[in-house]
């Protein structure tokens, strides 16, 4: 059983949106993730340059890891834009998380542009070995 | 860096176009060493009118200490470092999409810049810095005069 968070790459039929955004198509960015394991945690570190913590949403659920964000940009009303490399849009990525998260202590943190989400593992008991006897009874012949 | 002006009917060219040629020369020659971070690292949006320009580049998780603006004439260079994130004991890395190291990037504005009225502002990774034309620098309209 791996426990490599797997990415599930997000096909959408339309730009991703929240119920009540504009339904303009806007850019979807996939943000550039840094994934690391220990034995007590995933750590999961998303650039997400521009986004304030209210358009943030994380959820965990149902196996997965979901981080969606919606970026604007501030107008700079009577400037021509020279050049641009960056827009507003929304981001949005999702990982297929391993069993042993415990989903009630996962937390996000962001900070200058990343968003730093911990996912502490359960520890929970090892399995428990059965032991097998034979079975001393043989059936009656004939 | 050559400009190349047409006398003749005023053709319709996109500044757009000038910019990011320029832009991509300039990124040539000042490309950075750093290996970890690709050339023309940071992204920046540029806007500009006749007396100022802002220049808007994307640095998550650099902090605003570790930013250095400086400016010379026509430009404005962006350096700074971003540490990678520590790793504990024994970590298995999944993924490792993010750049760390240092960083420089030139833009050259179509005017000169004013120093000491330069201003800065750095939130959720995004630094603004805007900046005025320098005084001297600003076109004066000649009078004619008949004789």
């Amino acid at each position: 059983m791996s426990t490599t968070p797997q990415e599930v790459v997000a096909r959408d039929r339309a730009p991703a949106t929240t119920p009540d955004a504009p339904t303009a198509p806007r850019k979807v960015y996939r943000p550039r993730v840094d994934i690391t394991e220990t034995a007590d945690a995933f750590v999961v570190a998303a650039d997400l340059p521009g986004v304030p913590m209210e358009a943030i949403e994380v959820t965990v659920g149902n196996g997965r890891l979901e981080l969606y964000a919606s970026r604007t940009q501030a107008p700079h009303e009577g400037y021509e834009v020279a050049y641009r490399q960056h827009d507003a849009g929304e981001y949005r990525r999702v990982f297929t998380l391993p069993d042993d998260i415990d989903r009630d202590q996962v937390r996000a943190d962001l900070r200058n542009g990343v968003l730093t989400i911990s996912l502490p593992r359960t520890h929970a008991a090892e399995p428990r070995k059965i032991e097998v006897h034979a079975n001393a009874a043989t059936p009656a012949a004939g | 860096m050559m400009h190349t002006r047409q006398w003749g009917p005023a053709l319709p060219r996109s500044p757009w176009r000038d910019f990011a040629r320029m832009q991509a020369e300039m990124d040539r020659l000042f490309q950075s060493v750093n290996d970890s971070y690709a050339p023309g690292f940071p992204a920046v949006n540029v806007y500009t009118k006749d007396d100022e320009a802002i220049v808007a580049a994307e640095l998550p998780g650099v902090s605003a200490d570790a930013i250095d603006i400086s400016v010379l004439d026509d430009t404005v260079t962006i350096k700074g470092a971003r540490a990678a994130d520590a790793l504990p004991e024994g970590a298995r890395v999944h993924r490792h999409e993010r750049g760390s190291g240092e960083f420089s990037r030139t833009v050259r504005l179509p005017f000169r810049i004013e120093p000491g009225a330069v201003d800065a502002k750095f939130e959720n990774g995004v630094l603004e810095i805007t900046l005025p034309r320098a005084e001297a620098d600003r076109p004066r309209r000649i009078a004619v005069h008949r004789t």
